[in-house]
């Protein structure tokens, strides 16, 4: 009955409604920097067999094919976009981002991260009061492996494979302080969001994997920059729009469904 | 009499059918290598001519009268979708005629749904529903992401610093009318029998993805055009249902 056709066309707004809802998020984000945008991934649901092809007519023929109605669509699940967002020019000598795959490694709360452990592809490093490198953020995550600048150091360098090096008062080569190393996993785009820039381990993703930058499949670290959202703004925009008529023209569905239904039930006076 | 009133119904009937079938087309406009239902409807004939009966010449007027309609068997527009660009490695399109084949290795489905990725255990498989997608030689494909940036080329052949390791199947099946959609973008034969695969024509595409073959628009028409169609007949149903009360009423009243 149209009740069915009523049940798809609300089905398509529920799935639409997720999709706002991303676009929202990936728009709210077009400028936090290390952002990954999503998308969300329809898929159409089962369908039911009204008539089953194969079946004999009188004349002994074979029906070729059947009779199907779909059961409309949904939102199976969001995917996010790991591509590489534009190098913008850090304000601190201690921003990094990396060029490539890999995230840094923070120490978490246990409960948070499988391990105690997150990763982020947000380079704004800072100091704590000891002189640990920890994320410039409200949370400030400590970077591992951890780094520990000495409080006399003039200038923080770090090369592309990830050395870091301070410049110490009354020397004239700087010193080496450590080597950030970088994270991979098998299956990125399985991670687990948890906000503020980080991302978990889950069985989709695979185990962590470790390297040191710019070696196997590894970036390189550039030092001074951030890697700006990357989020295209016209992409989402253009996504919206086609978001709000498609949501529009499913609403149309549930009026013609719902006419229909209303002139059935008209037929007993 | 009320002949027409069981024609009015199978009117009725087939236009609520398409009503459902085609707002699954609209609710799926934008679902990735979404393939809509064609609807039609077929006309049924007089009920004795369909027994094998012959015309009873008492009655041969009416029984000549068609039997109404009936809903035609779905079938599936394979037509192509338009392609769109995107920034995963992973996202495949196939342009021109051919489906990815995934699943069991025995049993495979179709799909051109190229929305792939690689699960925790580094096979490729479908994002939407972690079906794995099957290489020429019928079988999951391994990729190890840490030998470096994938490539794929038009044939399917996925190159990693320029060494091909695998190659994604790309097939047809000699007549598409058997294929029936399972969902999740999927096709498998109606009889749930084996498919038989042949090689297909089309050229894969990496960073694009094959949009939804459903116009919108005509989509929104055809669905309210089903619904006035369904509206009609069970307005007709209405008025012989007035017809009969009067004659009930007139010819029936004791005077």
């Amino acid at each position: 009955m149209a009740v069915l056709a009523m049940q798809s066309a609300a089905s398509g707004l529920r799935a639409l409604d997720t999709r706002l809802d991303v676009i929202a998020n990936n728009l709210a984000n077009v400028n936090t920097e290390g952002f990954k945008s999503s998308r969300v991934n329809f898929e159409d649901l089962l369908y039911i067999e009204r008539q089953q092809p194969g079946v004999e007519n009188s004349n002994g023929d074979q029906r070729p094919t059947g009779l199907y109605v779909g059961l409309g669509v949904r939102a199976s699940g969001t995917q996010q976009d790991f591509s590489q967002g534009a190098p913008i020019p850090g304000t601190s000598q201690m921003d990094m981002m990396i060029e490539g795959k890999g995230f840094f490694k923070v120490a978490v709360e246990t409960d948070l991260g499988q391990g105690g452990f997150a990763y982020t592809r947000m380079g704004n490093f800072t100091l704590n009061a000891q002189g640990t490198v920890v994320l410039a953020n409200s949370d400030g995550r400590v970077l591992d492996p951890v780094l520990t600048v000495p409080n006399n150091a003039e200038s923080f360098t770090v090369n592309p494979d990830g050395r870091v090096f301070v410049q110490l008062p009354g020397q004239a080569v700087p010193s080496e302080i450590g080597q950030i190393q970088l994270t991979n996993f098998i299956n990125e785009t399985g991670l687990t969001q948890v906000g503020t820039n980080l991302w978990t381990e889950s069985v989709a993703s695979g185990p962590p994997i470790e390297g040191i930058p710019g070696t196997d499949n590894f970036g390189y670290i550039r030092g001074g920059s951030l890697e700006s959202s990357n989020v295209d703004p016209s992409r989402e925009l253009i996504d919206l729009i086609r978001t709000q008529r498609a949501f529009e023209m499913n609403s149309q569905a549930i009026r013609a469904a719902d006419e229909t239904l209303q002139s059935v039930t008209q037929l007993r006076r | 009499m009320d002949y027409g009133l069981q024609i009015s119904a199978s009117g009725a009937l087939a236009g609520i059918y398409q009503q459902d079938a085609l707002t699954n087309n609209l609710a799926n406009a934008n679902t990735i290598g979404f393939k809509p239902i064609l609807t039609g409807t077929m006309q049924r004939l007089a009920a004795r001519a369909e027994d094998n009966l012959p015309f009873l010449p008492s009655d041969s007027l009416l029984e000549k009268l068609g039997g109404g309609v009936f809903s035609a068997p779905a079938r599936i527009n394979f037509a192509q979708g338009p392609l769109e660009t995107s920034d995963n490695p992973f996202d495949l399109a196939i342009q021109g005629e051919g489906f990815f084949v995934v699943g069991d290795p025995s049993n495979p489905s179709l799909t051109r749904d190229g929305r792939f990725t690689v699960n925790d255990t580094g096979e490729l498989v479908m994002t939407t529903s972690g079906t794995p997608v099957l290489s020429t030689q019928g079988q999951p494909i391994k990729i190890d992401l840490a030998q470096g940036p994938i490539q794929i080329q038009n044939d399917g052949t996925i190159t990693q610093r320029g060494a091909p390791i695998n190659q994604i199947q790309i097939s047809d099946v000699p007549n598409r009318d058997i294929l029936a959609k399972i969902g999740s973008g999927m096709f498998a034969s109606q009889s749930g029998s084996p498919l038989t695969l042949i090689a297909a024509t089309g050229s894969l595409n990496q960073y694009m993805l094959e949009g939804s073959g459903v116009n919108e628009i005509d989509a929104l028409m055809q669905i309210q055009e089903a619904s006035k169609s369904a509206k009609d007949n069970i307005g007709m149903i209405d008025l012989k249902n007035r017809l009969m009360e009067r004659a009930i009423n007139t010819f029936g009243r004791l005077s």
